[in-house]
């Protein structure tokens, strides 16, 4: 046999299960992909379950996606691959809200307060102060409360899939998700 | 929650979902720690064409890394839609490989005997054109093992 051995591009259609198994076998590329797939997600989520702070939610998804690329061989495909890298930022998050003092308040809302572009900078302004105001919210809720409400209504997770990601049972998400979705909706409805 | 466009809980969840700025910064250094944490292959005994171990005049031995062989092999076993690879095993002897090991997943339909037979071929060829052909390292040393099947292309499905 002779010429070279180029890998095989992945696109962007193939699923996770294939991905994983390329993965696997040390292939970078395919990696990249799911990374792709599901780490705005993750980010998504660590940013708000950490307080905002871009700093810390970059760490956790780092380690978290590092960790995961490291364990891809533990994970065992009876849950999906998504609640399996949720769990993961889950518990980065976790860890580092514990070795973390709560950080004040303000600076957490003048990160948020950076005036945007000319264009309906009003409304962008706006928005800013509600994604602040949301975020002072999440902080002052329950640590289970704030993940179970995040992976419902912003990543729109289904409850067994909360369930698996969090380790709770379905009854418990319920009850956590019941509890800070009146919280939120108390705090949030002075800005009507 | 059924809530309005304009309601303010929509609209910061809305702000929440935009993709963050740092998201492109996060995914580049999460790649670059992939990158490096690649591990080290162990070195693997050259042979010459006539199946002698190669030397140089001095008697020092070639040798070629076991990451160089497995790579070679990944991109080998994904290059039709019939099969992909799950696993890629060496054994390694005192630096003489000694065994492949390979895991597949197969398309549904395929006939996997044939297909098996057909990729144990390939997969020494490879082995021979980058380590030589070694004597003691035949077809009987190539083991393949079918752990999936799978309805359509396995690099897809």
């Amino acid at each position: 046999m002779s010429g070279g051995y180029g890998g095989r591009a992945h696109s962007g259609a193939a699923s996770d299960e294939a991905l994983v198994r390329a993965a696997r076998v040390g292939d970078e590329e395919a990696f990249a992909v799911l990374v792709q797939r599901h780490g705005p997600g993750m980010h998504r989520y660590a940013l708000r379950l950490v307080g905002g702070s871009d700093a810390d939610a970059a760490e956790v998804t780092q380690d978290a996606l590092v960790s995961a690329w490291q364990g891809l061989a533990t994970f065992a495909g009876t849950s999906s691959l998504k609640t399996w890298l949720f769990r993961i930022v889950h518990r980065r998050a976790a860890d580092l809200h514990r070795s973390r003092k709560a950080v004040p308040i303000d600076d957490q809302l003048l990160s948020h307060l950076v005036p945007g572009a000319e264009d309906n900078a009003l409304r962008q302004v706006l928005d800013e102060e509600l994604l602040a105001a949301l975020q002072q919210c999440l902080d002052e809720l329950p640590w289970n409360q704030r993940a179970v409400w995040l992976l419902r209504e912003l990543e729109e997770m289904s409850y067994e899939e909360i369930a698996t990601t969090l380790a709770l049972p379905v009854g418990s998400v319920r009850g956590q998700l019941y509890r800070a979705r009146r919280t939120v909706s108390e705090r949030m409805a002075r800005w009507r | 929650m059924a809530l309005e466009p304009d309601d303010p809980l929509t609209r910061a969840l809305a702000a929440a979902r935009r993709t963050e700025p740092g998201w492109v910064d996060v995914s580049s250094s999460v790649m670059r720690r992939v990158a490096s944490l690649a591990r080290p292959g162990e070195p693997l005994l050259v042979h010459t064409a006539a199946g002698e171990a190669a030397q140089d005049d001095a008697g020092s031995h070639t040798y070629l890394s076991s990451r160089i062989l497995t790579t070679a092999l990944r991109h080998l076993l994904q290059s039709a839609p019939t099969h992909a690879p799950a696993g890629i095993d060496l054994e390694v002897h005192e630096r003489r490989l000694t065994a492949v090991r390979v895991r597949l997943a197969a398309a549904y339909g395929v006939e996997l005997p044939e297909l098996g037979e057909q990729v144990r071929a390939e997969v020494l060829a490879v082995v021979r054109d980058l380590l030589g052909p070694d004597p003691d390292l035949g077809p009987g040393q190539v083991e393949i093992a079918f752990e999936d099947v799978v309805p359509g292309d396995p690099r897809e499905v």
